[in-house]
């Protein structure tokens, strides 16, 4: 016989479970994924953030789009031709595109999105790769006819296409006019395979299928090629903890994790139901190093500091099985990675000693920056200390907030920094924001006058072959210099519910759930 | 004292603590303002990722008029304040009020509720323990009022999402869905989040009920109600309750204050949008106009609340005037 207070608890839990369970376990049309970060900009790479990109890329698309080597394929465009000064770039549109709101996609959209991104008040951050501060000057963007688009540049270049594409940028993607209301981006209007539907701030952004939306018919790479909306919806959750994250993965309140950490990928990978993927991204795991430091001045003791990590055991430490170890800057996913950059200076600690003894080190302190969050970044400080000080280095690790840090980088006010920036599918674009001359540019890393001839190079080059050899030739020279110290290339790991089908983490990191269907 | 006497008194207690409270506010504001421009980083920087130019940075800066001196952007920011324009999220591109009071409604209804529970929990939980002290039941109170006290918020939080959300999958584990949207919805995604802070609250409000009904049951006129022959019960309503639950009463307007704007943990662990997570956020963004909003309203509820608790004071004991 029940009580009466066993009823009523069976009964409260039978409500509470058919109420509350019903919607995240029987929901097949929308695929829910928990993302570490809030959406702060809708504008079109208004952030670089790979929550905010991941989201957008969905909504947006550019005329060209990038695949995971870096290289460039057409997208809202149907042809594009380049002058033989180098000068021109003209775009033929494909035909019936529309954007969400049904508008047809015309030139004059295009040239409106562009002024958007040049405007100085729009705070656009791909503005200064476009407007001569880099290697594009682009004079003009004009609608010679509805379907044609005509970009105008100060001087030649070979990577405009390239620049383009940048996923870090939104592919540069072209938006409606009426995404802005009020001075403000308040609904994005694109013509990606997903259409914004809703943003609560602090909690989600949900996207719906678009069922307009005309597909490329080549094969998926990168950002490129056919992209079919599965799911009627998508459903970005905003979940800053960790273990929230985990364990709402666990209960089936979200079907996908993006970029959860190696430990808690491999807490979870143990849990029967859900899968862990993981992938090389465009980018490095490394230490900057200040070369204009008293210090570190001397490229000995940058060499030496290379010696000192046992780059294999830092590897195992802070990333298991899901990363290899890597000691080059140009990272293992770019066109331009080449058998020479498997080689670095390797680990030789004797060596290392005798380098440091050579440049006349006598004990000065080597502060590290880093910040308390993501806890893994602590780790990676805490392991170089803990190695560099086994060769005789005295070095301090100083855990500072996110955003001071890099205020600190900026300014060029640090010795050595734990900083990741958003990857670079072409690393043509790595190399511009690490090279130049640290007097004009605080935020340059490697500030050495041969490295930035090798880059003119490079950005002449004609063609892959001639790239890659210019590329091996700045490898060599930066094993000299040692301007970072690179441990391994970065990864992203996805935890997935096994109900997800088609997930692929890739290069450029952020999340792809074109293609991605539930079963 | 006569009743024009005692209105009178009452609106100078009145105007004294508005007054006061704009001082605060004031004083905060200018604490505030002071303090986010003194923490390393800079808005536009965060903005534009880290591999900003100097040159795009410095735009920005302008246009968010942070290339002004200190004083003008004081002076800019209390004038648009004082009309009731707390200026625009950096990051959000909103205007700061309305964000700011969106979010509080969020957190307000969860730390008064998880309160007035705690409260009604504690209040009797902690007079018997004190009533019954050394006994089995003071010693189980005890014990169970320290261990709540003892676990931080967000380990009881995560405790209580493995076993209702993960185990027996009554409630949701990640998300929120206002009230006003969708009542019935809404509540499951608070249940454990008010739980969580009215499990943590009984602790810390129990304990303090215990000490102060203990302080006043051992006085003299304790016994010598007892020794008039009133009843156990009668003491304890009449002579004990009243004077032991003035110090709980002082400790419940600082607990809430300090909820009202400090649960920004709770909201992490819950995926709650509450007004502490956006703090926190802004505080990381270096979202100037957004820190200031926020820090404005809490320390304005900060103040109102306790202004509150000192205006029900006469009321618990009326030895306790309105100077």
């Amino acid at each position: 016989m029940h009580t009466r207070r066993e009823i009523l608890a069976g009964s409260l839990g039978t409500a509470l479970a058919a109420t509350a369970c019903s919607p995240r376990r029987d929901d097949r049309s929308t695929i829910r994924i928990a993302m570490t970060s809030d959406v702060r900009s809708l504008m079109p790479g208004g952030n670089p953030d790979s929550t905010n990109g991941t989201i957008l890329q969905h909504i947006y698309e550019g005329l060209v789009a990038a695949r995971s080597d870096g290289g460039v394929e057409l997208m809202l465009a149907q042809s594009v031709e380049r002058s033989p000064d180098g000068r021109t770039y003209t775009f033929v549109l494909r035909n019936g595109i529309t954007f969400h709101n049904g508008q047809p996609l015309t030139s004059a959209e295009v040239v409106w999105t562009w002024q958007q991104f040049m405007k100085p008040k729009s705070r656009w951050p791909g503005r200064t790769a476009f407007n001569g501060t880099q290697h594009i000057d682009l004079t003009s963007v004009t609608a010679p006819d509805p379907r044609t688009v005509v970009f105008t540049l100060a001087k030649p270049s070979l990577v405009f296409l390239d620049a383009l594409a940048r996923p870090d940028l939104d592919s540069c993607g072209i938006a409606h006019p009426e995404s802005l209301r009020d001075g403000r981006w308040k609904r994005p209007i694109g013509t990606g395979p997903f259409r914004f539907d809703n943003l609560w701030p602090g909690e989600a952004t949900e996207l719906s299928r678009f069922d307009g939306y005309q597909s490329r018919g080549e094969p998926t790479d990168g950002l490129t090629g056919r992209k079919t909306a599965l799911v009627e919806r998508l459903r970005f959750v905003s979940v800053k903890d960790d273990a929230s994250a985990s364990l709402a993965l666990r209960s089936g309140d979200v079907d996908l994790y993006f970029d959860a950490g190696k430990s808690t990928a491999e807490d979870l990978a143990r849990h029967a139901g859900i899968t862990v993927v993981s992938a090389n991204v465009a980018g490095t795991y490394h230490l900057i190093l200040q070369t204009d430091d008293p210090v570190l001045r001397d490229p000995r003791v940058r060499q030496a500091m290379n010696l000192a990590i046992d780059k294999p055991r830092m590897v195992k430490a802070l990333y298991g099985e899901y990363a290899q170890p890597h000691e080059s800057f140009v990272t293992a996913t770019s066109s331009l990675y080449t058998e020479r950059m498997k080689h670095g200076l390797g680990y030789d600690p004797a060596r290392a000693r005798r380098l440091l003894r050579e440049a006349g080190y006598a004990g000065q302190t080597i502060a590290i920056q880093t910040n308390p969050a993501p806890k893994d970044y602590v780790a990676i400080a805490v392991i170089l200390q803990a190695m560099l000080r086994q060769v005789g280095m005295n070095v301090a690790v100083q855990a500072v907030e996110n955003a001071s840090k890099v205020a600190n980088f900026q300014a060029g006010a640090y010795q050595a920094t734990v900083l990741f920036g958003a990857p670079n599918v072409n690393p043509v674009f790595w190399f511009e924001r690490l090279i130049g001359s640290k007097a004009k540019a605080p935020i340059k890393v490697w500030d050495d006058p041969a490295a930035t001839a090798l880059l003119d190079r490079l950005l002449a080059a004609g063609t892959l072959d001639a790239q890659r050899a210019i590329a091996d030739e700045m490898h060599a020279l930066w094993l000299q210099d040692a301007p970072m110290l690179v441990w391994a290339n970065r990864v992203t790991v996805t935890a997935y519910r096994q109900n997800l089908k088609g997930y692929e983490p890739w290069a450029g990191l952020r999340a792809r759930l074109w293609n991605v269907s539930l079963g | 004292m006569p009743v024009a006497n005692h209105q009178r008194i009452l609106l100078r207690f009145f105007v004294a603590r508005v007054a006061m409270m704009a001082l605060t506010l004031l004083l905060v504001s200018v604490a505030v303002f002071l303090l986010v421009r003194l923490v390393p980083g800079d808005p536009a920087a965060v903005l534009l990722g880290e591999g900003a130019d100097a040159e795009s940075i410095a735009a920005i800066r302008a246009d968010l008029g942070l290339d002004q001196g200190l004083v003008v952007q004081f002076v800019t920011w209390i004038g648009h304040a004082l009309r009731g324009d707390l200026g625009y999220s950096i990051f959000l591109g909103e205007p700061v009020l309305p964000l700011v009071l969106q979010r509080y409604l969020v957190s307000a209804p969860i730390v008064l509720v998880a309160v007035i529970l705690a409260v009604t929990v504690s209040v009797p939980l902690g007079t018997i323990a004190a009533w019954k002290r050394g006994t089995g039941v003071d010693r189980a109170v005890v014990t169970g009022s320290t261990i709540l006290l003892s676990i931080p918020a967000f380990w009881l939080g995560l405790l209580l999402l493995i076993f209702f959300g993960l185990q027996l999958g009554w409630l949701p584990v990640v998300g929120y869905v206002s009230l006003r949207n969708d009542f019935g919805a809404g509540i499951l995604y608070l249940i454990l989040p008010i739980a969580t802070l009215f499990l943590h609250e009984i602790g810390v409000l129990t304990r303090m009920v215990r000490a102060s009904t203990l302080e006043i049951v051992g006085l003299d006129y304790v016994s010598h109600a007892r020794a008039k022959g009133l009843s156990e019960g009668a003491v304890l309503r009449r002579h004990v309750f009243r004077n032991a639950f003035l110090p709980t009463w002082t400790l419940i307007g600082l607990v809430l204050g300090n909820l009202l704007g400090g649960i920004a943990v709770i909201e992490t662990v819950f995926t709650i949008p509450g007004l502490g997570r956006l703090l926190v956020e802004a505080i990381f963004a270096r979202d100037y106009p957004l820190i200031q909003g926020c820090i404005l309203v809490i320390a304005a509820s900060y103040v109102v609340v306790n202004t509150i608790i000192d205006l029900v004071y006469p009321l618990l004991d009326p030895k306790v005037g309105l100077q």
